[in-house]
């Protein structure tokens, strides 16, 4: 379930391929060409990405400046409140990132930067293993930024940081061991250096490959790159069912397990999960022209009322993953949260079946 | 009209040649079967393009001698394996993991058989189950950790313990059976790292846990491990009883899964029941699958992004780097439409290639270029000394640049598969309950 792969497929439009069909597949009936969309791509594109995906990256970026600038000052003097300071500082970062976690093409892709911020899940807590042995190692090499960005991306990125913050004994820990805390600084600079990277790239190079998509640089075509657009909101819809919420529910409330939630440590599981859907139906949405109206517009009501119930369900469960899922009214709304995602990944599914976007193999392929 | 009539008009214009088909008899429902003789391609090439029906026929052949194959070769591991408990000793345990290592080469060739064909991916688990948190079979070192956030029975040991209360699950383990690891084990409180059977539990009962991190060398199990005389480590009688229900369940899974490639099995009737159109999607949808998010992913890239000894797939027997070259050659072998079997003889026919290269040769160059990009890219990673383990170590650029080369080759050879499907139109065939084509899942 873990999804590896960042490098694009291009994928591309059926039109340009149509009259070679029936030779192949020595179909019955005389094919009709497809019906032409009539989407400008790029206006589109652009829009999305100057009203919606820049900005996002913007505030991720202006969240984690806080961070790495509070931390760098954190280790003099430990105490429960500066704790307290810099766990605000990163919660506030983590919800930066939750709001571009889906956006898996363009910058974001490159230097392994969406691993080294959250490799997550974990199935095998590789993670914590290799965390434990670099603490365990003290070796001050290992955090200067350049070795920092070389180590594995398990004890790079988010998660870790919540480990080092959010366990039971961080403060004892924390005041008892100056190379954890400096690996609480290594981490944090590591967070905004990505960041900031990636926002200012999308800004002054990834934003200028979207505007000339039609050259075949980068895309194959201006529809293929708002196919990488679209897959964003499809495809995190079914990530966020299949990583977020199932694996904790378990077949039955015996078999729920609140520590393979994405933020128990610092119990914000929902809270990430109402920013990601908040920024799934932006990007569906808030940009003239949107990217919903890519499909067929009799498909759209469904799909906007599927989104508002989902957003709605998710503002009324408990605010508490851990704790909701110990009481039987606390799972029956995470279930019903389970049942309106995959409602809204049908019915976007079969929305984009319905035109001539393909969105090709995708990478949560695999075991 | 719209796409959507569109495609339904195809579908049933294609149903309706499926109609007449399903009215003839089973083994009349492929009408040219894949021969073993040599040069039928090169006819193919001259007679013009085959049949959706001829290609489709090859690859059902090429499956059924795969998995054939993987079951003659686990049959060969079995005996291997009781020799070993009947004489345990350096040279048998070495014969018994010599056994796996050979039992490996035509499983993994049958992996391309298993995304799109939704009874195979839902077989899977049971034989290939990766990657696995070992402490729950048997002891383990250390540097292994003593809990998990994702799973409870994270050290269970199983054999050293014969009863285990965890999670409000208990486990009664005395007796060691195929049932117990089967039904009761494997993937036990819904995680899958409670691998507790198949291929990588044999492995790790062979060879145990590799200790040398990122440098060479593989896991170094002691033969007393298994010797009830001079047991090592404890608990021998128990190790050898696990040893050998894997075994036997090993056999007997592969043992099922080949008799579904028959006619009337539940795997060929699947197949035969998607119709041509569906048959072609199937076969794309298991080489992209493969290639992309299962082998360039999951079994290659995150061993670069994690620089983790554990994160090569045959971690215990350092056998990683030949587990990706025959996983390079299943996808290829559905493509070709050939396949070299253990004995050395060749399945082939119509294929995939050939219908390609009559009707599609733009969409044939490109993945003739790209088919032969990976394979070199594959060869040469192969034919380097080092082990995957050490390749992925932090800081072995050499290594990086190896493994990227191979990462690299297998999405662009994804991205010509799509285009495959698009050419053939086949991007909305519903290929029931595949995990990958177009949908996203898993």
């Amino acid at each position: 379930m873990r999804m590896i792969i960042d490098s694009r497929l291009p994928s591309m439009t059926r039109s340009r391929l149509i009259p070679t069909l029936c030779l192949l597949t020595g179909c019955l009936v005389a094919s009709p060409l497809l019906q032409a969309q009539n989407t400008d791509w790029t206006p589109l594109n652009l829009a999305m990405t100057d009203a919606v995906v820049i900005p996002a990256y913007e505030r991720f970026a202006a969240a984690t400046a806080p961070l790495a600038r509070n931390a760098a000052g954190f280790c003099a003097a430990i105490d429960a409140d500066s704790l307290a300071a810099l766990q605000q500082d990163f919660s506030a970062a983590y919800d930066g990132w939750q709001g571009v976690q889906h956006i898996q093409f363009g910058p974001i892709t490159w230097f392994n930067w969406n691993f080294r911020l959250q490799f997550w899940p974990d199935d095998k807590g590789t993670g914590a293993r290799q965390l434990d042995a670099l603490l365990a190692t003290a070796d001050p090499a290992v955090l200067v930024p350049e070795a920092f960005a070389q180590q594995s991306v398990g004890v790079q990125g988010f998660p870790a940081l919540e480990r080092l913050l959010f366990s039971d004994d961080s403060l004892v820990a924390l005041q008892n061991e100056p190379y954890r805390c400096q690996t609480v600084q290594a981490i944090s600079r590591n967070l905004d250096d990505i960041a900031s990277g990636v926002a200012q790239r999308w800004r002054d190079e990834f934003r200028t490959t979207v505007a000339n998509a039609d050259e075949r640089g980068f895309f194959e075509s201006a529809e293929d790159a708002t196919i990488d657009y679209l897959k964003a909101v499809v495809e995190s819809v079914r990530r966020i069912q299949q990583q977020k919420v199932q694996p904790v529910l378990g077949d039955n409330q015996a078999a729920a397990r609140e520590r393979r939630a994405e933020a128990w440590r610092m119990d914000r599981s929902v809270q990430h999960m109402r920013t990601n859907v908040a920024a799934l139906a932006a990007l569906f949405n808030d940009s003239a022209p949107a990217l919903s109206s890519v499909l067929q517009p009799a498909d759209l009501p469904n799909i906007q009322q599927a989104f508002a119930t989902l957003q709605q369900h998710l503002a009324d469960a408990p605010d508490s993953m851990n704790t909701a899922i110990t009481t039987a009214e606390g799972y029956a709304a995470f279930k019903q949260v389970d049942a309106d995602l995959d409602a809204l990944f049908e019915l976007l599914e079969a929305g984009v079946k319905g035109t001539d976007l393909y969105l090709g193999f995708n990478s949560l392929d695999g075991d | 009209m719209t796409p959507t009539l569109r495609l339904k008009a195809l579908a049933l214009a294609i149903g309706i040649t499926g109609l007449v088909a399903c009215t003839t008899p089973a083994d009349d429902r492929l009408s040219s079967s894949a021969t073993a003789t040599a040069g039928s391609a090169a006819a193919e090439a001259l007679a013009g393009a085959p049949s959706a029906q001829a290609v489709i026929a090859t690859y059902v052949a090429i499956a059924q001698a795969s998995y054939g194959d993987a079951l003659l070769t686990a049959r060969e591991l079995s005996t291997a394996i009781d020799t070993f408990l009947a004489q345990p000793s350096e040279a048998t345990l070495n014969a018994a993991r010599e056994a796996w290592r050979k039992a490996r080469i035509p499983y993994i060739q049958t992996e391309a058989f298993r995304f799109g064909n939704a009874a195979v991916d839902e077989w899977e688990p049971r034989v290939n189950s990766w990657p696995l948190d070992e402490g729950l079979i048997d002891y383990v070192a250390d540097s292994y950790g003593s809990e998990s956030d994702n799973n409870f029975f994270y050290t269970a040991n199983i054999i050293a313990n014969p009863v285990v209360d965890i999670g409000g699950i208990s486990v009664d383990a005395n007796n060691i059976t195929p049932n117990l690891l089967a039904e009761m084990l494997h993937a036990i409180d819904g995680v899958d790292a409670n691998v507790a059977t198949g291929y990588h539990a044999i492995e790790f009962l062979l060879w145990g846990q590799d200790l040398h991190g990122t440098a060479p060398g593989a896991g170094e199990r002691p033969w007393t491990d298994y010797d009830v005389a001079s047991c090592t480590n404890g608990n021998c009688d128990r190790r050898r009883a696990y040893l050998a229900a894997a075994m036997q369940l090993l056999e007997s899974d592969l043992d099922e899964i080949t008799q579904s490639w028959q006619t009337g099995g539940e795997v060929y009737e699947q197949l035969m029941a998607k119709g041509e159109n569906g048959g072609l999607a199937t076969m794309l949808t298991g080489m992209g699958s493969l290639a992309y998010g299962e082998l360039a992913g999951e079994r290659i890239r995150l061993g670069l992004l994690l620089h983790d000894p554990e994160e090569e797939q045959d971690c215990f027997s350092d056998n990683t780097l030949w587990s990706h070259y025959y996983d390079v050659q299943s996808i290829h072998n559905v493509y070709r439409g050939r396949y070299t079997r253990v004995d050395g003889s060749v399945v082939q026919g119509a294929s995939l290639e050939a219908m390609l290269r009559a009707n599609a040769p733009v969409e044939h160059a490109e993945m003739s270029a790209r088919v032969e990009s990976t394979e070199l890219a594959m060869t040469a990673l192969v034919e380097q000394e080092s082990p995957y383990d050490v390749l992925i170590a932090a800081g072995n650029s050499k290594g990086e640049a190896l493994i990227n080369a191979v990462v690299t080759a297998l999405i662009e050879e994804t991205n010509t598969i799509e285009k495959i499907i698009n050419v053939l139109d086949l991007q909305n065939v519903s290929i029931e309950g595949s995990d990958s084509l177009p949908a996203v899942n898993q």
